[in-house]
């Protein structure tokens, strides 16, 4: 009786071990798990999963460089290209505004570069759905990308055919990202409306206002502010620079104008 | 006469050519750098390929940004997608493939500003942003051209009224908080003003303890059983049910008048932003709410064992003798407090910028102030010196008196010593000399009020000019009895003795230290500076290591005027020294002595 008690035990213990090492084996080694019937993705899914990281490492990226992928005209901060978007190579003179239309030019910044991946992406949906045994048809479209308030899309036009038993359309996809650059972008250039007037602005007044915004300034030692907004629910932020109205050291010379290649810290592509 | 026409044509034409070469500035649509419409004194900083945005070769010409059609600034770029209506240059705007008008905004009609009123809100915008903000929100707009203030238009805002939304469905009556208009849509029952946990709705919607943050709002809310907002957190209404049947605004809520927004309080919810609270999750055991996990947090700040209000801001600087001593090297900067933050910000080295700070009211406010410094030498008077409107200027009260001593008279011209920058930069006007050939006392000296700093790459020659106004010479006058035949007795000072003390030599030191980094004294980290302060006779002048003339030349044999080590004057040779003594025994002047 105990012999027979002693093996059931045993048993027990062999078939809890199987049941474990199969489960580690659908977790960890892929291509293995069976296909119960489940639904495939949906275009709209695929191209979303596809795209998404993408575009928020271009927004990402661009929020921390004055709006561009690659600024063309820049200060070095904290080892990171920061676009001046307003500028002025005088004393005593208020900046230039280089970048007026800032939220077009954000939004051309993140469609160039992703382009390619839009291709790529859509591409992979047609390959994986002819795997699927599905006939694709599909008609390449425009990518537009806009800033809205509390959110970023990018829509596709393109327009997807699959048939299979039955034939679906898709039309005009689109990414959604929670992200308020349309927000950041705005008070940007309100700064840079003071800026551009005055010389200055006081980064207090906005988070006087906003309780979500978090607004901080740092002055290089030629004059150049490096303004930082940030969503204080996202952590989301906008850093840009410029220069304006401002006083030379010293009795310093009225017509001093200053090379952009003698700024500290200023580069250039 | 054509001779005469032809003679001024050809002195015209050379002038131009002359004055086109002089010509400071060079105007680039575009430098080479990237910067859009700056002015550069080499032309060969300027880009001269195509401008994708135009078709054309980038613009350059020999004139300033603001003389040309293309950099000049008064133009206005219009996103016609957007609405908006920006300050700007034809060449930027362009570049960004905006519609340049060259006409300020406020003389372009589609840039007028008005009121949009869409829903409940209202915005100060464009037509054409009007436009855009409705599409966006899928509802239609009222834009009143009318409205030319942006408090007017704000006061226009009117909240649509909201209510319970009740819908029979197969889940029962279900309810949801929406606006008169939304409901109707749905074809819903709409109980203006009522919550959905109203008794005589018949929902199956329930109070309950749980509370939330509401994005754009600073409160509290409760949440009915159906994920609804309910009213303002408040622990002492939770089982009144008028306070679960009628939406309540946030000044029917318990302490709306809370001087601190109810900043901590576990039983109400009812936070202000500007009275430093807001909706957020409590931290320590002791701060948890009665109902729920959310609380009025407390936005204030500690700092330096000091408690600031949210919204205060005040200023420090890198020197331990505090904002009202800069020493060379030393900064401002401003702290704030906000959301529970203490964030800086700065000025620089150089104290162009200075931070001022002031009380109201209880509550510390710093700002930035540009310090205009630069014509304070110039003031010969108290009233001119401290106009606040023009300058950063105080008034010192002092006595300057320069008199040559040898021949008893005042300095009727600049002496060796001044520069290029004229009279101007000493203090004070030279004193006229009056028929006696006395000098006329200065009654004072008008100094920057705030210590500016010089940065490190200024030339040194600029530096000098600057602390060079804050040189002082004193002459005093020695004597001695003269016995018949004899000399005798021993010297002793009779004029401009108070120059022989420490407290004289010491303000000296000071007015110098207020003109800038200058003179010598301790920097921003307590290293102090190099050489003595003033020659106190202890040895020739062309031996002491001091540049007494303030020439640029230190000693024998770079000071030309030191005729070897020995020489105890930098400022007069040999010869000019025998000169002056013969003058002096031709006057029968007492024997005298700087």
């Amino acid at each position: 009786m105990k012999e027979k008690r002693g093996q059931v035990t045993i048993f027990i213990i062999i078939a809890v071990i199987l049941i474990a090492l199969v489960a580690i084996a659908f977790i960890y080694i892929p291509g293995i798990r069976p296909d119960f019937g489940e639904e495939t993705k949906t275009p709209d899914s695929f191209i979303e999963n596809c795209l998404e990281e993408k575009i928020e490492d271009t927004v990402d990226i661009l929020s921390l460089q004055g709006g561009s992928v690659d600024p063309e005209f820049f200060i070095l901060y904290q080892n990171n290209k920061v676009e001046y978007l307003c500028y002025t190579n005088e004393y005593y003179k208020p900046c230039v505004l280089q970048q007026p239309m800032l939220k077009t030019h954000v939004e051309e910044e993140i469609k160039i570069e992703i382009l390619e991946e839009v291709g790529a992406c859509f591409n992979a949906l047609k390959n994986n759905y002819e795997e699927q045994g599905y006939g694709v048809s599909m008609t390449p479209g425009e990518t537009n990308v806009e800033l809205l308030p509390e959110r970023l899309v990018t829509t596709f036009g393109y327009s997807v055919t699959l048939s299979k038993e039955s034939t679906d359309e898709y039309n005009n996809f689109d990414v959604v990202l929670n992200n308020d650059l349309y927000g950041l972008v705005s008070i940007a250039n309100s700064i840079l409306q003071f800026e551009m007037a005055v010389g200055d602005a006081d980064q207090n007044l906005y988070m006087d206002l906003y309780s979500d915004l978090k607004t901080e300034k740092w002055t290089e030692s030629d004059g150049t502010a490096i303004y930082t907004l940030t969503d204080r629910d996202t952590e989301n932020k906008f850093i840009f620079a410029s220069r304006s109205i401002v006083w030379p050291a010293g009795l310093g010379d009225v017509d001093d104008l200053q090379d952009p290649e003698d700024i500290p810290g200023a580069g250039t592509n | 006469m054509n001779k005469k026409i032809l003679v001024i044509g050809i002195a015209m034409f050379f002038l131009a050519v002359l004055l086109a070469g002089s010509v400071d500035a060079v105007c680039c649509e575009k430098l080479k750098s990237g910067a859009w419409c700056m002015n550069v004194i080499d032309e060969s900083s300027c880009v001269e390929s195509i401008n994708p945005a135009t078709g054309a070769k980038f613009r350059s010409s020999p004139q300033s940004c603001e003389a040309t059609s293309y950099c000049a600034s008064g133009g206005t770029c219009i996103d016609s997608t957007e609405g908006t209506c920006i300050p700007s240059s034809e060449a930027t705007c362009k570049a960004n493939k905006g519609y340049f008008d060259p006409k300020a905004a406020d003389e372009i009609s589609q840039c007028q500003l008005g009121c949009c009123i869409i829903g409940d809100g209202a915005s100060f915008v464009t037509q054409a942003k009007c436009n855009y903000l409705s599409s966006f929100y899928g509802t239609g707009n009222t834009f009143r051209r009318d409205v030319t203030d942006q408090l007017e238009c704000f006061a226009l805002a009117a909240p649509e009224e909201k209510g319970a939304c009740v819908e029979e469905n197969e889940a029962g009556r279900t309810c949801t908080i929406e606006t008169k208009q939304a409901c109707q849509e749905k074809g819903a029952e709409f109980s203006v003003g009522y919550m959905c946990t109203a008794k005589e709705l018949n929902t199956n919607c329930a109070k309950t303890r749980k509370t939330t943050c509401i994005s754009e709002r600073d409160e509290v809310y409760y949440l009915d059983s159906c994920g609804n907002i309910a009213n303002i957190y408040d622990s002492s209404k939770y089982d009144n049910e008028d306070y679960w049947t009628y939406i309540k605004e946030w000044d029917e809520s318990c302490k709306a008048d809370d001087v601190n927004g109810n900043a901590g309080s576990q039983t109400c919810g009812n936070c202000d932003y500007q009275a430093g609270s807001t909706c957020g999750t409590p931290k320590g055991e002791n701060k948890k709410p009665v109902h729920g996990n959310k609380i009025c947090t407390d936005l204030s700040c500690e700092y330096g064992g000091v408690d600031y209000q949210h919204g205060e801001s005040w200023c420090i600087t890198n020197t331990k003798g505090g904002l009202d001593e800069d020493l060379p090297g030393s900064e401002h900067f401003r702290l704030s407090c906000y959301n529970a933050e203490v964030s800086l910000d700065n000025s620089d080295s150089a104290r162009q910028k200075v931070c001022i700070q002031t009380e109201i009211e209880g509550t510390t406010r710093a700002s930035w102030s540009a310090s205009i410094w630069q014509d304070c030498p110039y003031q010969n008077n108290k009233e001119d010196c401290e106009d606040i409107e023009t300058r950063d200027c105080e008034w010192v009260d002092e006595e300057i008196i320069r008199v040559n001593v040898w021949s008893g008279k005042a300095f009727d011209k600049p002496a060796k010593r001044d520069r290029d920058i004229g009279q101007a930069y000493t203090f004070g006007n030279y004193p006229p000399i009056d028929q006696d050939g006395e000098s006329v006392d200065n009654e004072g000296i008008c100094i920057p009020k705030y210590t500016p700093g010089f940065a490190s790459s200024n030339e040194d020659l600029e530096v000098e000019n600057v602390c060079f106004a804050a040189s002082a010479s004193c002459t005093i006058k020695l004597e001695r009895y003269k016995v018949e035949g004899l000399w005798g007795g021993s010297w002793k000072c009779t004029k401009n003795c108070e120059c022989l003390t420490d407290d004289w030599q010491e303000k000296m030191s000071e007015m110098c230290i207020a003109l800038g980094d200058c003179g010598n004294s301790t920097n921003f980290i307590g290293v102090k500076g190099y050489g003595e302060q003033v020659n106190q006779g202890g040895g020739p002048e062309c031996s002491d290591g001091i540049d007494n003339d303030g020439d640029g030349d230190t000693d024998y044999p770079a000071d030309k005027t030191c005729a070897d080590e020995d020489h105890d004057s930098e400022t007069y040779t040999s010869e000019e020294i025998q000169q002056m003594e013969e003058e002096r025994l031709d006057q029968g002047d007492e024997g005298q002595q700087t």
